[in-house]
């Protein structure tokens, strides 16, 4: 071989040779593990964990958080995101997690000191405008990292910018446009606008993308179940419990359908049920409160105080400030019930019960409690025969019910209840007209209301009376 | 010369050809193995969205329950923003497999349950596809094993003709040596083209001839007879190529009107009916083959390597943009590679740009003229395709016919049978007004052409090509070196500067090419010392090329060329008319050469006239009267002048004594015998007027004869005529006797001893005999050119048949028995040609004096 044939040959070895390794290098590098630990079988945990929570099988990431954490003490982010899911039920515990990682900190790359950043700013110093900023960096300088705009998007959602949290999910799509979770995201922010039609559109997409999850059949199932769409609920919320028949969700918006049907015994079921499946108080407070309503509904008032009596022996014992939520949430349904059921002067009582606020809450939050009040008092006032005063306080009460952006239903239509006891006392005050109007919002939503419509069929009934009596 | 492909890389391209090949029958295979198919037909042109713009009639879609106008959102549990990726979905599934569909139809969202059906790729398009490349396959293996065995030659094309209407689109690309890029398609292999040994070629080449039958080199191994029989057909059938080209346009056409006649949509391969694509596909494969023979045909490195840039930057642009912005976008669905196939097509201009700046392939100025020419063309071509729609819509009065794409393509080729024509037309006429100047340039330079070979003198043709070349193409210098006379060096002879020695491997390389030599580019050290010498004056003269003048493989000189004046580098255009030049300058050497010839010719039969009137006026003017006896001579030379002489000396005095009878006969002819005849003649007179005793004369004369020139030799007769005695007193040397006829008999007169020729030996003595006449007595004294005149046989006249001629007019007055002799000889020697000088004189002895014969 020549000399220049000799150097043009090993030059273009070289050249090959640099960039097979560049692209080998570039790939390794893509494909490289964004956290740092020490377990191959901790990173494993860590992911199923992951995509647990993307499935929203919240117990079972808690559970490869944990798995992942006995592996390896140190894994940082396995214990920022145990923190993560904790802080919904016990926040002390979250808290403390969170501190710990900052405490020791160890090698931690880029990523994980911003995200450690962003848990001490939520959790430890509750700096929620710091926490943004930190997300809005994590994004910049994260761009490919899917949760940077799940994150920022509830940020902005916080914030109130509903339309840049939209552009936020857009781009996030444009970037991948498989990640469910996001089309469940916007789903329920359409539903929390009221369009049902867009919200059902990226809820059958998330459906579409996660079949094998129990959360897109129960989302479209809430969706149905508060629309009126019982047979369609019932079957995607079924699809969802033989998926995971520990997905608790789904029985509760059972019950939800059993209410629209104006089935409340069943429902009370479903949301005792529900209740006994629901892993942190705040749910099993929640389905509690339903169960309670429900039995109410069906006329079993002793009963739903049972269910109260029976939730309240086993308070949460997280925090105080948890301990004194939980209270105070029974006392008011108690007093809610009491009401309800005619006795107006026990009920009172019971009011007088509810626990002090605490002086460390936030005004926000006492605001929020005071205004949970106007249901008991309204049910009050009906019950002294003061209509007048229950419709005024139940107007106060639905003129402040603020329309959620997430847009998720409550499990019992507290608000479409309201409503229809607004226009009960509305009817019974002998202005009709007033109480069609108040159920049209309900009717809108939900055409098949049954509570609703059978105040609808009374107004019916009663207007068909007098157009009798005058034409007697 | 063989160039056959090295060992190395006939094995790396049967290699990659059996890689190839493997590569193309599992792509024939995969082709027709089934393949998943959901019978939609997207939108190809929907941006961000795939809409369905048909669905295919009894197809899993249409099972489903997919509609025309729906969206697919999402397939497979995906979501989807293109086309392409709706098709590498869809890649991951298998045929019979159950698929759900996201669908979007109006404000609804549905998922939909398709069952894909097997579907095959192959289809009778891809047959033909496949049959196409067997053929072009075939084709390049019989252009690879006709190669191995032949020379690789060059397009016969001649750059000599290089006016701007004359050359054709291709012709844009140019060599640097003559040779141009073989720009069209039918020569296809080497072996179709002319084949030519190297000399027939370069005359070939130089003259603007070409062979059109195959000349094997001498030595070469014969090719088997089936691939002469396929070079005849193919060198013989341009036509084939011709439907080769009509073919894929024959298939579209096919295609288009079954398509119309199905209505079947699904022909459609990303967005463009199928057809399109086997169309741009075809011609595709088929420039590119037309590039790869063009790159294997050219014989200098120089053309060679431009043209593997162009391929391998046509390939480098093309083979992925077939791969990932058609190939997989069309049959995978998936583009998203797209931009690695059309990112890459901007090779191709860069390419071409590059090699336009870097090897100067193009003739800007061309270029620019073609686009011209073309762009009027395709205006005229719009317009009168707008006048026949216009005129067929007016007369037809139906737009059915011109809405079809048959009709376009009917268009189309009448306007390929007419381009051309009407190509050539434009060209002139954009040539005259566009391209004044090169016009200009083009017609000096023929006319200098014309006068180049036109002048018959040397050195004016010489002055005319150097001077007017320079000044033509702005030259700092240009010399004609032409080889010495005395050793063949080639030199100026203006100057005397270091001459190119005959056999140096310099004069060597310019013999064996025909093409300039850029003297940088030679290797001194590849040189012998008497080149690089020369090479290095050169050099220093600021002589930048050197250009063979030859013909017929015979180097007549050498153009040597000074940088441009204007230090630009010399074009390949340049280069092209330096070689037409010294193509030129080589007929008018030649031509001035011959002339030359004929003029030395024409001067020297002048001077040998003369020296003939000098040598005839050496002759008696006039017969003397001498008493007793009658004279008659006659001498004719073989050629224009020649070596015998005749005279009668008055020894004593006047005509009236004695007179010695001379005839002699100089070895040899023309001009040497006849100047020693006049030496010869002018010593014996001289002698004889000193003693004219006959042995004296000769043994004076001798000496002297051999004094001036040795081994030549003079035969002599001296016979001393006595009117008083009435003898005759003679020697003989080198001579025939004469002969004598007395009473009708014809005997010799008898001969002395002595008879050596004068000037044969130096110091010889010679004896002198006495013969006495009578009255009656007729003699003959001869040169041999009488005797032994030859017939065309070879056969002498003789000394009987002159013998018998004279006896037979003896009875003649002297000229005519002279004339009748000659006439005898004539006869006997027709047809041949005097083979030597011939002399004869006879003499008639009128005397009364009675004399006893007897020798003294």
């Amino acid at each position: 071989m020549t000399k220049p044939r000799l150097k043009k040959t090993v030059l273009t070895a070289v050249a090959l040779v640099a960039l097979g390794a560049g692209t080998a290098a570039a790939v390794l590098a893509r494909s490289g593990r964004d956290v740092t630990t020490t377990s191959a079988e901790a990173y494993e945990l860590y992911q199923k964990g992951l995509e647990d929570e993307r499935r929203m099988y919240h117990k079972d990431a808690l559970a490869a958080y944990a798995k992942a954490l006995e592996l390896d003490p140190h894994f940082s982010m396995a214990t920022l995101r145990l923190a993560g899911n904790l802080a919904g039920r016990d926040r002390e515990r979250a808290r403390s997690l969170v501190q710990c990682v900052s405490r020791n900190p160890g090698n931690l790359n880029e990523r994980e000191k911003l995200f450690l950043a962003v848990f001490e700013a939520e959790l430890i110093a509750k700096d929620q405008k710091k926490s943004g900023e930190l997300i809005r960096e994590y994004v910049r300088r994260f761009p490919d990292d899917p949760e940077g705009y799940f994150r920022l998007a509830g940020v902005l959602m916080r914030e109130g910018k509903t339309e840049e949290m939209l552009a936020t999910y857009e781009r996030l799509l444009s970037l991948d446009p498989n990640q469910a979770t996001a089309y469940n995201s916007l789903g329920y922010h359409y539903i929390g606008r009221r369009d049902f039609v867009k919200g059902e559109d990226y809820l059958k997409r998330y459906r579409f993308l996660a079949p094998d999850q129990a959360n897109p059949y129960d989302s479209l199932g809430e969706l149905y179940a508060n629309t009126g769409r019982y047979a369609e609920a019932e079957e995607h919320l079924t699809r969802a419990l033989q998926i995971r028949p520990d997905f608790f969700p789904a029985v509760g918006h059972l019950g939800t359908v059993e209410i629209g049907r104006g089935n409340p015994e069943a429902a009370a079921g479903y949301f005792r049920r529900a209740a006994e499946m629901s892993e942190s108080w705040k749910e099993k407070l929640a389905f509690v409160g339903a169960a309670a309503s429900a039995l109410l509904d069906a006329g079993r008032p002793d009963d739903a105080l049972a269910v109260l009596d029976e939730a309240a022996a086993a308070p949460p014992t997280s925090s105080p400030k948890d301990g004194f939520y939980f209270r105070y949430h029974l006392i008011r349904s108690r007093a809610v019930v009491l009401a309800l059921a005619g006795r107006s002067a026990e009920a009172e009582t019971e009011l007088e019960l509810l626990p002090a606020v605490p002086a460390d809450l936030e005004a926000k939050e006492k605001e929020g409690l005071q205004k949970s009040l106007l249901g008991p008092r309204a049910a009050i006032a009906g019950a002294r025969g003061d209509l007048e005063g229950a419709v005024r306080t139940l107007r106060e009460l639905l003129v402040e019910d603020k329309e959620s952006d997430v847009g998720s239903f409550p499990y019992y239509p507290g608000t479409f209840r309201a409503r229809v006891r607004l226009a009960d006392a509305l009817v019974a005050l002998g202005r009709p007209d007033e109480a069609r109007e108040e159920l049209r919002p309900v009717l809108a939503i939900n055409p098949r209301f049954a509570p609703a419509l059978a105040v609808v069929a009374r107004i019916e009934g009663r207007a068909a009376d007098a157009e009798g009596s005058a034409g007697r | 010369m063989t160039h056959a492909p090295p060992a190395a890389r006939r094995r790396a391209i049967v290699l990659f050809g059996a890689l190839g090949a493997l590569i193309a029958l599992m792509s024939v295979a995969d082709m027709f193995l089934p393949k998943a198919w959901d019978g939609v037909v997207p939108d190809p042109y929907a941006e961000g969205a795939i809409h369905v713009r048909a669905v295919v009639p009894g197809g899993p879609a249409a099972a489903a329950g997919i509609r025309s106008g729906d969206t697919l959102l999402g397939i497979g549990r995906r979501m989807l923003n293109s086309p392409a990726e709706a098709a590498s979905e869809l890649g991951r599934h298998a045929a019979k497999e159950t698929v759900p569909y996201l669908v979007k139809r109006g404000e609804q969202v549905l998922e939909l349950q398709l069952v894909l059906s097997p579907y095959r790729l192959g289809s009778a398009a891809y047959v033909y596809y496949a049959l196409l490349g067997a053929l072009f396959f075939g084709l390049g293996l019989f252009v690879y094993s006709g190669a191995r065995g032949m020379p690789r030659r060059r397009s016969s094309s001649s750059s000599a003709s290089s006016s701007c209407s004359s050359s054709s689109a291709g012709s844009a690309l140019r060599a640097t040596t003559g040779s141009t890029i073989s720009s069209r398609w039918p020569a296809l292999s080497p072996s179709f083209s002319s084949a030519r040994s190297s000399s027939t070629s370069s005359s070939s080449s130089r003259t603007g001839r070409s062979s059109a039958s195959p000349t094997r080199v001498p030595g070469e191994e014969a090719p088997a007879a089936p691939l002469v029989l396929i070079q005849r057909f193919l060198n013989g059938s341009p036509a084939l190529f011709v439907l080769l080209y009509t073919l894929p346009p024959a298939f579209y056409a096919l295609q288009m009107a079954a398509l119309r006649r199905t209505g079947d949509r699904s022909g459609l391969v990303y967005g463009a009916p199928r057809a399109n694509w086997i169309l741009l596909a075809d011609y595709l494969v088929l420039g590119l083959l037309a590039l790869a023979h063009s790159w294997w045909t050219a014989r200098e490195k120089t053309t060679r390597r431009p043209i593997l840039v162009l391929l391998l930057g046509t390939l480098g642009g093309i083979v992925p943009f077939v791969l990932f912005a058609v190939y997989f976008p069309s049959l995978f669905r998936d583009e998203r590679y797209l931009a690695w196939g059309v990112v890459p097509m901007a090779l191709v201009p860069l390419t071409f740009a590059f090699a336009i700046v870097r090897f100067r392939l193009f003739d800007v100025q061309l270029i620019v003229g073609k686009s011209i020419v073309y762009a009027i063309l395709t205006a005229i071509v719009t317009g009168l395709y707008a006048l026949a729609v216009v005129a067929g819509n007016a007369i037809v009065s139906s737009r059915t016919l011109f809405s079809s794409p048959l009709f376009a393509f009917a268009f189309g080729l009448a306007v390929v049978l007419l381009f051309d024509p009407l190509r050539r037309r434009m060209q002139a006429i954009v040539d005259r007004v566009f391209f004044r100047d090169r016009a200009d340039f083009q017609a000096a330079f023929l006319d200098m052409s014309r006068q180049v070979v036109a002048q018959l003198d040397r050195g004016k043709m010489q002055q005319l090509l150097t001077e007017r070349t320079a000044d033509l193409l702005r030259l700092t210098r240009l010399d004609l070196l032409t080889p010495r006379p005395e050793d063949g060096a080639l030199s100026d002879p203006r100057r005397g500067e270091e001459a190119l020695p005959v056999g140096a491997a310099l004069g060597r390389m310019l013999a064996d090419r025909d093409a300039p030599i850029v003297l940088r580019d030679l290797d001194p050290a590849s040189l012998d010392p008497a080149s690089r010498s020369f090479l290095k004056t050169q050099l220093g003269r600021g002589v930048r090329l050197l250009v063979p003048v030859a013909t017929r493989g015979r180097l007549l000189g050498v153009l040597a060329a000074g940088a441009k004046k204007s230090e630009e580098e010399f074009h390949r255009e340049d280069l092209d008319h330096l070689a037409t030049i010294a193509n030129q300058g080589a007929l008018g050497l030649e031509v001035a050469a011959l002339h030359e010839q004929l003029t030395r010719r024409a001067e020297v039969e002048r001077d040998l006239e003369i020296a003939r009137d000098i040598q005839m006026s050496l002759f008696p003017r006039e017969l003397p009267k001498i008493a007793g006896i009658e004279l008659y001579g006659v001498s004719i030379p073989a050629k224009v002048v020649g070596g015998d002489f005749y005279d009668f000396l008055p020894v004593d005095g006047g005509f009236d004594g004695r007179v010695a009878l001379v005839v002699g006969d100089v070895s040899g002819k023309s001009i040497p015998a006849s100047l020693l005849m006049v030496a010869a003649k002018e010593i014996v007179y001289a002698r004889a007027m000193q003693d004219p005793e006959p042995s004296t004369v000769f043994r004076e004369s001798n000496r002297r004869i051999y004094e001036i020139k040795r081994r030549m030799f003079v035969s002599l007769g001296y016979f001393l005529y006595d009117p008083v005695e009435l003898t005759l007193h003679y020697s003989v040397g080198g001579q025939p006797s004469p002969l004598v006829v007395r009473g009708g008999e014809v005997t010799e007169i008898p001969h002395p001893v002595s008879r050596l020729p004068l000037g044969a030996l130096k110091d010889t003595t010679y004896d002198a005999m006495t013969f006495w006449l009578r009255r009656g007595d007729l003699l003959l004294f001869y040169t041999d050119g009488l005797n032994e005149a030859m017939s065309v046989e070879s056969a002498f006249f003789g000394d009987e048949r002159l013998k018998a001629s004279l006896v037979r007019h003896s009875a003649a007055p002297l000229p005519e028995m002279a004339e009748e002799i000659l006439e005898d000889i004539r006869q006997f020697t027709f047809g041949a040609e005097q083979s030597d000088d011939a002399t004869f004189v006879l003499m008639r002895v009128t005397g009364a004096k009675p004399a006893a014969t007897g020798v003294v």
